[in-house]
């Protein structure tokens, strides 16, 4: 049955505004793009399952708002995150910028017991734009700055046209695991009290 | 009174003669040429009398002024106070006051060249300070908003930022951010500022005020305001400077509305933009749920505001450019209360294609897709007539169970084992998931109630 179970990582999706981390997760979960332009209250989040290696794992995706209130609630967000997304948009130099303040903001907050190695995941987005022609951060800058920052994976995507987002989003889903630690695994999943208490609490069920 | 007094080093009867004009009209300080001087010293004394506490600012504004002469004239030296000799030839050279339309009164033209230079306040920021030190303008429709918003408008509308994509949702580049501020702190805004960058400064300069526009009204009274003229009843309940700023606001968010075919800004977007601007709170979660509930109240205004324009209603449609046909799926006659659950049952798509109606209707796009998987039980239930009592009781139950959530979640902070926490996340997931389900199961009720609870359940999505 070990293989059966599930293990839920959580993943925290940060970046600019209008970068593409709506658009970059309901294209890995749901496989769609909408060219709605709709900006994200708070944070949502989608789940999916991911099989890795003969274990099911449940991949939890947190969607953030990459609006300047919110950067306030780092800490419910970030917290027990297992990995973490930076995400940038090719064609705008300044989201490229800011990737250091949302790491080291990420870092502040979330405060994982080892920041030298807590596993993140650079994406940049919508190269499909103009065919590439409006892009001003180049993959070789991108990667340089993944390098200086510990050899983080990067991946360049579009998630207009679904390119690379799978492959990313497996990366992302290894390195969460590396985070794990080993413990967790043997972790049984009959004992779930506060999922008991918690359907108590909840009231009736009009 | 609050006098101030011209102290010279060495008097002399002749340079006096200049100074006797005390009461020179200052129309419009704010926009004074600015210029350099640093002969004199300035002292300001006050003499008995009551105080206004607005002229104990202008009095520390001055104060300021005073050091910065005495620091460009001692050289450096620290102590600009033993610098300044005995009062001698004191005498009263002008009143003073600080109107807040018409910024400094009275002031002896030798000042002009370092007050009009200060922000247009009478403090010495524009930011984070309380509007009753501001100086206001009013705007065209006779609102009586701080100049600085006004100047901040104007630069933006005249470098196009109403056609901007995304203008007021994308990040501006906070290196730039911080000169901005400064030259505002001295009442210029400067050329060629990125129009991100004065879209987020109008934004920040709500967020940054020591007290929410909207903080007078109480949670309950914005989360019960359902109707459009809930909403209107209790925007004025406002005192009558935040009802000035909601008012200014809310019409500079119909602006970009407006202009959506240009900047992709839909009423629903703006109103997500600016909600978490519109109130102060210090509990993240709270914050975060009573956005959803202020980015309602804000778009059923930004809507009336629309219409009272004269623009039909759809000019919150997307643009002709979307090529998604479920984006079209509004029934044309749109009378924009159309219960939202509704429209998206007709539209058979679990994605909330119906936003820009109302701005709420999010849950099933946002769950989990096991939940939307789910048959949408209300899909055959919404003919059937509501029980008001049963569909009024809604809302509290639902807010049970959200609180019961966010219990779950405090039982998540609490425990710090891994493996705990882990179980209690499970257990929150799974607790929010029914809340989302139950909440869907009301699809019957009332659609306002129902969409205040998907509003909910949103947030609960948010916080599992």
């Amino acid at each position: 049955m070990a293989s059966r179970r599930r293990m839920l990582l959580k993943v925290v999706i940060l970046g600019d505004s209008g970068v593409g981390k709506t658009s970059l997760m309901n294209q890995y979960v749901n496989r769609k793009f909408s060219n709605q332009y709709k900006a994200t209250i708070g944070a949502d989040f989608l789940t999916k399952e991911v099989q890795f290696e003969d274990r099911l794992f449940t991949l939890q995706i947190w969607d953030t708002a990459g609006q300047e209130r919110f950067q306030s609630l780092g800490v419910a967000f970030y917290r027990g995150a297992d990995c973490c997304v930076l995400v940038y948009d090719v064609n705008v130099m300044k989201s490229f910028d800011n990737l250091n303040h949302w790491r080291e903001e990420f870092l502040l907050q979330a405060s994982p017991s080892d920041p030298e190695n807590f596993p993140f995941v650079v994406l940049g987005n919508k190269i499909d734009i103009d065919g590439g022609n409006s892009r001003v951060v180049s993959e070789k800058k991108a990667k340089a700055w993944c390098a200086s920052k510990g050899n983080i994976p990067y991946f360049e995507t579009s998630a207009k046209e679904g390119f690379n987002v799978e492959a990313a989003f497996q990366c992302i889903a290894k390195n969460a695991l590396k985070n794990e630690p080993e413990e967790d695994i043997y972790l049984p999943d009959t004992i779930d009290v506060g999922a008991g208490q918690q359907q108590r609490s909840g009231g009736c069920e009009c | 009174m609050t006098e101030v007094v011209v102290h010279h080093h060495s008097p002399s009867p002749s340079s006096h003669q200049h100074h006797h004009h005390p009461y020179s009209s200052s129309p419009s300080t704010f926009n004074s040429p600015t210029g350099a001087d640093g002969d004199r010293d300035l002292e300001v004394v006050e003499e008995g009398g009551a105080q206004v506490s607005l002229l104990e600012v202008l009095v520390a504004a001055l104060r300021k002024s005073v050091v910065r002469c005495s620091v460009s004239d001692g050289g450096g030296q620290e102590g600009f106070g033993m610098e300044i000799g005995l009062p001698t030839d004191v005498r009263h050279v002008a009143h003073v006051t600080f109107d807040r339309f018409d910024g400094f009164l009275g002031l002896p033209v030798e000042f002009e060249p370092e007050v009009p230079r200060r922000a247009p306040s009478a403090s010495t920021t524009v930011f984070g300070v309380s509007t009753d030190s501001m100086q206001l303008s009013y705007d065209p429709r006779g609102n009586g908003v701080p100049t600085i918003l006004l100047l901040l408008q104007r630069h933006l509308y005249d470098q196009g930022g109403l056609q901007a994509e995304g203008i007021f949702r994308i990040t501006a580049d906070t290196g730039q951010e911080e000169h901005v501020r400064d030259q505002l702190n001295r009442g210029v805004v400067p050329e060629g500022v990125d129009m991100h960058c004065l879209a987020g400064l109008i934004k920040a300069w709500f967020r940054e005020l020591p007290t929410g526009i909207l903080d007078s009204l109480s949670q309950e009274q914005v989360m019960q305001s359902e109707s459009e003229e809930d909403c209107v009843q209790l925007a004025r309940l406002l005192p009558p400077m935040e009802a000035a700023l909601l008012d200014w606001a809310i019409n500079l968010m119909a602006d970009v509305v407006q202009n959506e075919p240009f900047n992709k800004m839909n009423a629903r977007n703006i109103a997500v933009v600016f909600a978490p601007n519109m109130t102060k709170m210090d509990d993240p979660l709270t914050a975060l749920m009573y956005a959803v509930q202020v980015m309602n109240f804000l778009w059923t205004l930004i809507m009336r505001t629309l219409r009272g324009r004269g623009d039909s209603v759809n000019v919150s449609l997307p643009p002709s450019s979307s090529l998604d046909p479920s984006d079209d799926i509004e029934p044309q006659s749109t009378s924009f209360r159309l219960l939202p659950q509704e429209a998206r049952d007709e539209a058979g798509n679990e994605e909330p294609r119906v936003i820009q109606k109302y701005p709420s209707d999010e849950v099933s796009g946002e769950v989990t897709p096991e939940a939307a998987e789910s048959p949408n039980p209300h899909i055959h239930k919404k003919n059937e007539p509501s029980s008001g009592l049963g569909a009024r009781s809604c809302p509290w139950e639902a807010a049970s169970q959200v609180i019961a959530t966010k219990e779950a979640c405090g039982r998540g902070d609490i425990v710090t084992g891994r493996q705990n926490s882990r179980l209690s996340r499970q257990s929150s997931k799974a607790s929010a998931k029914r809340v989302a389900a139950s909440s869907a199961e009301k699809g019957k009720g009332g659609s306002t109630i129902l969409s205040r609870m998907s509003a909910r359940a949103e947030v609960v999505e948010a916080w599992r």
